[in-house]
């Protein structure tokens, strides 16, 4: 059996009794906070700008665009999804491939289930399937193709997305199998787009790309035996070996890469996750701003967010010492402190120009060994090796407050159906996270 | 938006010198010959079970002016998918173009993504000839500047460099400011497809037909405001790092205006991967020697691609067959000509076929050239005929005249079209003299209309 059949015949079969409790968990966080992030940035000019880009663009169908009052063709519908998801860098990270995987799932999924008349606990398990699927794809590519400069989550998602979508549109298994092989020559993304509207564009655009191979193999486009661990296939090009590819097929089924997806406390790549930590609590240990921030970090962390002067909210993602500065000035670091006004604010520059980044090999990826040295010259210093993480609680938390500021009082009933996923058609669900018209 | 200030960026320098290059005569022509050939493919195959699935993926209930015509299909399409269906098209039949140096069949993206946005923006025809020709012209230069280490790892070039050239062709279609068109560019590098895992099966056309797409939504973005990073191709993680273990990205740029690479295309005598093309000019030489007499053995001493990239001994199926070289010799040898109708699914399992295919063996030569070959068949009264091609058909030593590219041409639409297959070729003779691109799109009609 190859690596992609395998994966087919997992996510045909897979029923939501077989995830294990702690999976089933995580596909629930995933789901709700990957919806909850499509509704919060419905508005934002970035989300406007694709959506207007795309305008041009027909399709069979429309579909409803959460956080907004439009809809898209269903193609299109993922790609706004999946790029407005992504776009606060606020969404889930598996700490082992790098790889976020709600948005360009959830987004292909939600389009297949719109077109297909799926219910919500349907969607919620092609969602586990999908996501399980990237994942073990993002684990085979795991160091090389991130040491390489492929963004991990271009690479690894559209296959992810095309195993949801195909499930959701009752695709059989030769098709299916298609369909992975339509997604899998398309994986693209390049680390370069850091910091652009590029970067939001790869989930976006994995998540189009899955529904669209899942709609061309079902009508009758075939694909090769093995597009992912083949001799030309993703692995051997993305990641130049296919010894990943047991990596990938470890307990397929029975062990759950998705119980690791971590759902993000910030708004910001997950390498800076701990320094917020640190700054907040140093901000409470010392009076006044610091007098000088050392960060001893992995160099993963220059590489990915070394952006010293960011000038506007998707550079700042990209940059430690603006992440440490809103978690020192304001104590939390969600949409709001990447706000353009706050990264061009006099005091958050001073306070980003007060950082030192050092490079240490000796510091794993998701930590930090901070010194801070205070106005009165009081050293405080800390240490993490790991990101602080939501519990479910959080989670849910953490989608209300994204999505009262554009559902207002509705945003309780549509957190309670994205949390809860039941017997109702996905277009209840889209009902619910539309953002209502503005009386004409 | 964001600035890069390395030493180099190649990204903005082709942005700003691109739109303003001017076409030499040759390369005009050369220009027209590849738009016409490529027309052609796409017409000829237009009416495949792919074209038909991939326009129903893509059809609209309730046609609005939103959307443009696609070459030889009645139906209307928006401009992302009517670039989708017609670059699927003009390289389903792997019978289009192919620039040797690098393999990339570059004719396929910039015709579907310079129909649909060309018919979208009402272009000119000698606007889409210019426009075109560039498209052509970047992507063989950013795929001249991937060495050939790129291809060789296993990408389907076409893609990966089709995208960028149909975001060029679209751009300039387009009227993108330089910065807009420097930022299509770099979008469409976000969006590179292509695997040569996918030979043999729809994903290989299909790697053509996103190219095209892709570079078509590059555009659209590019033009709705988004931002991109300036340092796509030259920064630490842009394209020239990651897609080559040994990149030389001097040559993007090298005597740009001066050198036209796009001089170097050829066009494909037959209907299959282009490293079997020599073995099938010695199977076609040798068939008349054949009178009547059935080959027992043969040997066809051939470039090591041959092998690697057509070594299918006992294909299924007319796609497969056309990465089996063994099925052109036979073809060749049993039918004294290769068209499509020898890479038609019934042809590809006929059993004379495929126990000639059976009894053909390959010797791959290290010191073969890619474009040479030599066969050597042993007949059932004992005799042993040969044949050497110094440089097949269609090569840059051979290259295939004005006339046997209208014939080629003929044959591949006149099945679709009649007795009007011959205005095609005159509708794009026609392009630099056309207000628009509606007679050879109304031509390519499968219904005429009065």
């Amino acid at each position: 059996m190859t690596l992609t059949a395998d994966f087919c015949d997992f996510a045909a079969d897979v029923s939501l009794s077989d995830l294990s409790p702690e999976a089933h968990a995580a596909a629930v966080s995933t789901l709700g906070n990957a919806l909850a992030l499509m509704v919060g940035a419905g508005e934002q000019p970035a989300v406007d700008s694709t959506v207007g880009a795309l305008a041009a663009l027909r399709g069979p169908d429309a579909v409803p665009l959460l956080g907004r009052t439009d809809s898209l063709p269903a193609q299109w519908a993922a790609l706004v999804h999946g790029f407005a998801g992504h776009l606060e860098d606020f969404d889930d990270t598996h700490p082992a491939s790098i790889v976020h995987p709600g948005p360009p799932v959830v987004a292909a999924a939600l389009s297949a289930a719109a077109r297909s008349g799926a219910t919500g606990s349907e969607l919620l398990t092609a969602v586990a399937a999908g996501v399980e699927v990237a994942l073990r794809v993002g684990v085979a590519l795991t160091p090389d193709a991130l040491a390489r400069g492929w963004h991990m989550t271009g690479v690894s998602t559209g296959i992810g997305a095309a195993i949801a979508a195909g499930r959701l549109l009752r695709l059989p298994a030769k098709r299916l199998h298609d369909a992975v092989g339509i997604a899998s020559t398309q994986a693209a993304g390049l680390l370069e787009a850091l910091g652009t509207m590029a970067k939001p564009l790869h989930p976006g655009k994995a998540a189009a790309n899955g529904f669209e191979a899942a709609v061309l193999a079902g009508n009758g486009l075939d694909g090769p035996a093995e597009p992912i661990a083949g001799r030309r296939g993703l692995l051997a090009l993305h990641a130049g070996q296919t010894d990943g590819a047991a990596a990938a097929r470890d307990g397929l089924g029975k062990r759950w890469e998705i119980e690791d997806n971590e759902i993000k406390p910030y708004a910001c790549g997950v390498v800076s996750h701990a320094l917020i930590e640190v700054a907040t609590e140093a901000a409470r240990q010392l009076a006044g701003p610091p007098r000088s921030v050392r960060l001893t970090v992995n160099p993963f962390v220059l590489v990915a967010m070394g952006r010293t002067d960011p000038v506007d909210q998707l550079e700042a993602k990209f940059s430690a010492t603006h992440c440490f500065a809103v978690g020192y000035r304001y104590g939390q670091a969600g949409p709001p402190e990447f706000a353009d006004e706050v990264v061009n604010d006099a005091s958050v520059i001073d306070l980003r120009r007060r950082c030192v980044l050092v490079p240490d090999d000796s510091v794993p990826r998701y930590g930090v060994r901070a010194e801070i040295t205070g106005d009165d010259g009081t050293v405080w210093r800390a240490e993490r090796d790991h990101p602080p993480v939501l519990d479910a609680d959080g989670v849910r938390r953490k989608a209300t407050a994204l999505t009262e500021p554009v559902l207002g009082e509705r945003a309780a009933k549509f957190v309670e159906l994205a949390f809860r996923p039941g017997d109702w058609p996905v277009d209840t669900l889209l009902r619910a996270g539309v953002a209502e018209k503005p009386a004409s | 938006m964001v600035t890069y200030s390395a030493s180099r960026n190649t990204l903005q320098a082709l942005a700003a010198a691109i739109p303003s290059l001017e076409l030499p005569a040759e390369a005009h022509a050369e220009t027209l010959r590849t738009i016409s050939n490529v027309v052609h493919t796409a017409v000829g195959a237009s009416a495949h079970p792919i074209i038909d699935g991939v326009v129903r993926a893509h059809r609209t209930p309730e046609p609005d002016g939103a959307l443009v015509a696609v070459l030889g299909r009645p139906e209307r399409l928006d401009q992302y998918a009517a670039a989708l269906a017609v670059a699927t098209a003009a390289h389903l039949d792997d019978y289009d173009d192919t620039h040797l140096a690098t393999v990339i069949h570059p004719g396929a993206a910039c015709l579907g993504a310079g129909l649909a946005v060309g018919q979208a923006q009402q272009a000119s025809g000698a606007e889409f000839v210019h426009a075109f020709a560039l498209g052509v012209e970047v992507q063989l230069r950013l795929g001249l500047a991937l060495t050939d280490k790129h291809y060789d790892a296993g990408w389907h070039i076409t893609g990966t460099c089709g995208v960028t050239g149909a975001a060029v062709t679209a751009g300039l279609l387009a009227g993108l400011r330089e910065d807009e068109l420097a930022t299509a560019l770099a979008l469409a590098i976000s969006q590179t497809v292509g695997h040569r895992e996918g030979f043999g099966s729809a994903v290989k056309p299909i790697n053509a037909g996103k190219a095209a797409a892709n570079g078509v939504l590059s555009v659209l973005l590019a033009r709705g405001g988004f931002t991109a990073p300036a340092s796509a191709l030259d920064g630490p993680n842009g394209f020239f790092a990651v897609l080559s273990s040994a990149s030389e990205p001097d040559i993007a740029l090298a005597d740009l205006g001066e050198r036209w690479h796009l001089l170097d295309n050829t066009y494909k005598p037959y209907p299959c991967g282009i490293v079997s093309h020599p073995a099938i000019d010695a199977a076609v030489e040798l068939h008349p020697e054949l009178a009547g007499r059935r080959v027992v053995s043969g040997t066809l001493r051939c470039h090591p691609l041959v092998p690697e990239l057509t070594g299918n001994p006992d294909p299924v199926n007319g796609l497969q067959a056309r990465f089996s070289t063994v099925h052109g010799v036979a073809t060749g040898l049993l039918d004294g000509t290769v068209g499509l109708p020898q890479y038609a699914d019934e042809r590809a399992v006929a059993p004379e076929v495929a126990t000639l295919r059976r009894a053909i063996a390959l010797a791959p030569d290290d010191d073969c050239r890619r474009d040479e070959a030599t066969l050597t068949v042993t007949l059932d009264d004992g005799a042993t005929c040969e044949a050497h091609v110094t440089h097949a058909r269609g090569s840059l030593a051979r290259p295939l005249t004005d006339e046997e590219l209208a014939d080629k041409g003929l044959r591949l639409v006149s099945p679709m079209l009649g007795e009007r297959a011959p205005a095609l070729a005159e509708a794009v003779r026609d392009l630099p003299n056309s207000p628009d691109l509606t007679t050879v799109l109304a031509t390519a009609h499968p219904e005429p209309t009065s």
